[in-house]
């Protein structure tokens, strides 16, 4: 045969492989959360739904809605701000009041946060708790967040606006538009590329366990003020799955279950809301 | 000079690049008569659209662009008026090369200026929308979908859909970059017929390196080459006679048949 139909060959199959075992192991894994968590969830729905015993982890009764609680008022808020900020951070970055150079600068920063690991963040804002004599606490870990998030979205606007044609803001300044107005209709025009950006962080938020490890508290409290101590689902699952009693770490699943299915749901809805608004944007003709 | 010149320029010099050393406009003084259509034809590259852009200071939006010299709108020297700038762009509309639709339905793409610039009521929003659509000649067409996405619309219509934009915020003057050039004939000559109807109640200054629509629509020309205005005047005299060599190659060059009497609709070609 043909040395080139050979060569091709070789790698037709080499790249079937690798797919056949990426595909493998994301099946392997959602199936076994999905297949061992919702075997407890179906005995047992009630985990999700009612807060922890005192010796929860220790194989007590009660569940882990404490956890999911918790992650929503800490990563909600996080999200918003972190939003705000990266959408402010971005139409600067992208209008006509900065240098390109230092939006440049600017841009490689962000992707260097971006790598960070989110320990650090953790390690950063306990440092400032230290400093401050406080402690540990729900609003802490919304600030740890937010941290992680700023970079993720910030990139994405930055992105999305830089997506935008020179033509459509020639086109709104010369309708005699302020610079305010004319950063507003871009915005609007980058919205489907914004909105992508905030369901990824909000999802990186939402998984991550490592910028709460310290910031947090990680008890099993509800979570009752911005100052008491609160905890996350990865956090929980983290001290579920190293317990030493085997029907805690059946519990992991079912947590490990959930934070899954919130983080489907996200993307899904991010889908939706990305097509609904990108029915106005104009294709390059 | 005289006074029915909508705009004119004197001395005009813009120069851009990181140090403002190169230069695209040299010296440029100019006249633009009021009512009337001019195009601003030349080579690519030479400063017709530089020459467009710095009549209503849309260069101000680029960091590293200079513009010297002065531009008179009427009697009013708009880079040393205190007139807020985007007062000024309201009163010099433009529009762009590249059809260009707002990401918002077709009629919120033509309310759009108007309600920046002032608090229209609902039903005076409705005729000035329709007024603007009509003068175009894209109502028909689109009355129907008024509310459908702008960008689901065709590129010409897109094109007559830009002009509405502009014509809704009651300019005095619309400059118009190359506006054919994305289109096929069949728009083209659409849109060229809506430039012809509205030259009537305003004053039209269009780029074009298309010898063939000079001579179907400018009353005016000016010939740009390398930053310089080379020549201006009467559609009639600057086709037909013009004084300089390097016009005189680009006008027979590209017109094909562009001996004939200006303002002949003669040749086959739409662009």
């Amino acid at each position: 045969m043909n040395r080139r139909y050979v060569e091709q060959y070789l790698i037709e199959t080499l790249i079937r492989l690798s797919a056949v075992l990426v595909v493998g192991v994301l099946v392997l894994i959602i199936g076994m959360t999905l297949y061992k968590g919702g075997q407890v969830l179906i005995n047992q729905p009630s985990v999700a739904f009612t807060a922890p015993g005192p010796l929860y982890l220790l194989g007590g009764s009660g569940g882990f809605l404490h956890a999911i609680l918790g992650s929503f008022a800490i990563v909600l808020p996080a999200t918003v701000i972190a939003t705000v900020l990266a959408i402010a951070s971005g139409l600067y970055l992208q209008s006509d009041y900065c240098s390109e150079r230092f939006a440049r600068a600017v841009n490689v920063l962000l992707y260097v946060l971006w790598g960070t690991p989110a320990i650090v963040y953790g390690v950063f804002v306990l440092t400032l708790l230290i400093m401050l004599e406080s402690r540990s606490s729900l609003i802490a870990a919304t600030f740890a967040v937010s941290l992680l998030q700023f970079p993720i979205i910030a990139r994405f606007v930055d992105e999305a606006l830089k997506s935008v044609s020179a033509d459509l803001k020639e086109t709104v300044y010369a309708l005699g538009t302020t610079r305010f107005e004319t950063l507003r209709l871009l915005l609007r025009a980058a919205l489907p590329g914004v909105v992508a950006g905030v369901i990824m962080g909000f999802a990186r938020g939402l998984g991550d366990g490592a910028a709460v490890l310290f910031t947090a508290g990680g008890g099993i409290e509800m979570p009752s003020g911005l100052n008491d101590p609160a905890t996350t689902l990865p956090i929980l699952i983290f001290q579920q799955a190293s317990s030493a009693y085997p029907s805690v770490r059946e519990d992991a699943y079912a947590a490990a279950f959930v934070l899954m299915m919130l983080v489907l749901v996200l993307v899904a809805f991010s889908k939706f809301i990305a097509r609904r608004f990108s029915r106005f944007a104009q294709e390059d003709h | 000079m005289s006074d029915t010149s909508a705009i004119r320029t004197e001395n005009l010099n813009l120069f851009y690049g990181r140090d403002k050393t190169n230069q695209a406009l040299k010296q440029v003084s100019v006249r633009f008569p009021a009512n009337q259509l001019t195009t601003i034809i030349g080579p690519s590259g030479c400063g017709k659209s530089s020459l467009l852009k710095s009549l209503n200071r849309l260069h101000d939006l680029k960091l590293h662009a200079r513009v010297e010299g002065e531009v008179y709108v009427g009697q009013d020297p708009i880079y040393r008026s205190r007139e807020p700038v985007p007062d000024l762009r309201r009163r010099i509309g433009y529009v762009s090369q590249k059809p260009t639709a707002l990401p918002m339905s077709i009629y919120r793409n033509v309310a759009y200026g108007p309600k920046i610039h002032g608090r229209p009521s609902r039903q005076e929003l409705d005729e000035l929308v329709e007024r603007s659509l009509r003068k175009v000649n894209l109502w028909d067409e689109v009355k129907d979908r008024l509310n459908a996405p702008a960008a689901d619309l065709s590129v010409g219509q897109i094109q007559r859909l830009s002009l509405a934009r502009s014509l809704a915020v009651e300019p005095e003057v619309v400059l118009c970059d190359e506006v054919t050039s994305a289109l096929d004939p069949i728009s083209s000559e659409r849109v060229e017929e809506t430039l012809l109807a509205l030259k009537q109640d305003y004053t039209i200054i269009m780029v074009t390196h298309l010898m063939p629509q000079v001579q179907r629509l400018a009353d005016h020309v000016v010939f740009m080459y390398l930053g310089d205005a080379l020549e201006q005047g009467p559609a009639s005299e600057v086709l037909d006679a013009p004084s300089s060599e390097r016009a005189r190659d680009f006008i027979h060059g590209h017109g094909g048949g562009a001996k004939s009497p200006s303002g002949s609709v003669r040749l086959a070609s739409s662009g």
